[in-house]
């Protein structure tokens, strides 16, 4: 895929960009960035004109204007909200005259997507929800800020471990080597979607059932294809067998299989 | 600054730049390094410059260049992207191994730079005691453990600077990966003695060096260098190392708007 840059209101968005047709937005989880869909927007660029997003504070994006931060962090100190982060894919379309798009969002990035398609589903062709983070479906959220702290640099360079055991859920180093840069290049901002996450939760009626297809793909070991997860009039879901937490880098052509299964 | 891309022959070149419309002035970084390394000493200049800070094919967010690329063919880069930017003469800055890319387009183009600052060049009369320290600058090996990372931290943390400042040399670094972090060091290392190409620079130059980075093995011959060039001068930042840029932007910029 090949990279640049817009101008969005909020500041400088870096992306990914492939192919030609109709527009497909990918919005990658935390501490990550559009690297993670190099071999699912090649794959999808072969049907779709595929742009992969770098957040504000992610990648090689500008930091968001944190200071008008609707949530908050550990401290107490603002934090971008889920719903400005939507603002800013919002944005995003915008400033590159896409009318609707095919949105997927991958973990916390399902987040994004869902919000963005909660609140102006006429922008949100269809939606695709892979890994899906969504608050309140663990019962352990409230705890998001205590077991998430911002892991503050450390003389010996030890921080980076730290990003490493956040990481790592056994996946090759190689694979696990974007999330690592993920977490570099996010600085002190590194775990504000999860922080993010942690507050939403609050918010009545998030995740609504969505106004738009959906297509909720689910990494693991399968249960039933199909309605199971019908939180919409027309939602399915697919499980991608074999996959774990980072299966957007590990069973890209599975993933674009079941997209185009569901909607080509 | 701000940042964008050009699509030069080798691929996507990625670089921060100021506002145009004022005298251009490219910017080279160092080894394992990129160029946020001038993002602060570029702001500073850019009352009177356009300056551009160039990510050399294989760092940062810049593409991997096709094949080990010697110094020479990242010079050739430079010129491409001045060619893409449509830039005649630009006035040209380099620091440590950026200086010695600097000196390949200084003397390969000499129609293309009009000024030349080449800061800590990289030369060491004794070459053999360059590829015998080759062997520190293996490529980083992936360990399932993650401690591979800090390999990189060890790499860039040697100049006594707190965290914050190492931190995007590392980041840097990790962002290259295994395969490419080291790659200007190898070209380096490998390069052509530069003694051959220092006499045919025509442009007004300056050598610059970091005082506290006087210890290191190519610290001594900035003096050497300066006396290869016709007419170079020679200028000293008091006080830092080569980390300035990030650790004394002020500093570093005031050195360089007294040379450009």
């Amino acid at each position: 895929m090949k990279r640049a840059y817009i101008d969005i209101p909020q500041g400088q968005m870096h992306y990914r960009y492939a192919g030609a047709g109709e527009p497909a937005l990918l919005l990658h989880g935390s501490a990550s960035h559009s690297g993670e869909f190099e071999a699912v927007g090649n794959l999808l660029a072969r049907r779709f004109q595929v742009y992969a997003i770098d957040l504000l504070g992610f990648g090689a994006s500008d930091r968001p204007p944190v200071e008008k931060g609707e949530a908050f962090g550990p401290r107490g100190e603002p934090v971008y909200s889920i719903r400005q982060h939507g603002a800013t894919v919002l944005s995003f379309m915008d400033a590159m005259s896409i009318e609707r798009a095919m949105i997927f969002g991958v973990s916390a990035g399902a987040a994004v997507a869902a919000v963005v398609a909660r609140e102006k589903p006429e922008r949100a062709r269809r939606l695709v929800l892979a890994a899906p983070y969504m608050p309140g479906q663990s019962g352990d959220d409230r705890g998001e800020k205590d077991k998430y702290p911002l892991p503050e640099y450390q003389a010996d360079g030890r921080h980076l471990l730290e990003y490493w055991r956040r990481i790592n859920y056994g996946e090759a180093p190689q694979v696990n080597h974007h999330w690592l840069t993920g977490y570099c290049l996010a600085g002190d901002l590194c775990e504000s979607l999860r922080w993010a996450l942690a507050e939403a939760k609050d918010e009545p009626g998030f995740f609504d059932r969505p106004r738009v297809p959906a297509l909720i793909l689910r990494f693991g070991a399968g249960g039933n294809n199909g309605a199971d997860d019908a939180d919409g009039a027309d939602a399915v879901t697919e499980w991608i067998d074999g996959a774990g937490l980072y299966g957007v880098k590990t069973h890209a052509e599975a993933i674009v299989d079941a997209i185009l299964r569901r909607f080509a | 600054m701000r940042r964008a891309y050009a699509d030069i022959p080798a691929g996507q070149m990625h670089y921060r730049y100021t506002a145009g419309g004022k005298p251009p002035v490219i910017c080279l970084h160092i080894s394992g390094s990129g160029s946020g390394e001038y993002e602060r000493v570029g702001d500073m200049l850019a009352d009177k410059f356009t300056v551009y800070a160039l990510d050399m094919l294989g760092m940062n967010f810049s593409d991997p260049p096709p094949r080990l690329y010697s110094l020479s063919e990242h010079a050739s880069t430079v010129v491409d992207f001045m060619d893409k930017l449509a830039l005649p003469r630009v006035i040209l800055i380099g620091t440590l191994c950026g200086a010695n890319i600097a000196t390949h387009v200084a003397a390969g183009w000499p129609d293309r730079v009009s000024k030349l600052i080449l800061a800590q060049p990289v030369h060491m009369p004794e070459q053999k005691d360059m590829h015998r320290r080759k062997a520190l600058y293996d490529p980083v090996q992936y360990t399932a453990d993650g401690s591979y990372a800090l390999e990189f931290w060890r790499r860039v943390d040697k100049y006594g600077y707190p965290p914050a400042i190492n931190m995007p040399r590392v980041t840097d670094q990790i962002l290259s990966g295994p395969e490419y972090s080291e790659i200007l060091h190898w070209a380096m290392f490998a390069d052509e003695d530069l003694a051959g190409l220092y006499p045919k620079i025509q442009c007004p130059t300056t050598v610059l060096r970091y005082e506290l980075y006087a210890g290191s093995p190519e610290g001594p011959y900035a003096g050497l260098v300066a006396s290869m060039i016709p007419g170079a001068g020679l200028d000293t930042i008091l006080g830092e190392t080569i980390y300035a840029s990030r650790s004394n932007p002020v500093k570093v910029a005031a050195m360089l708007r007294k040379h450009l």
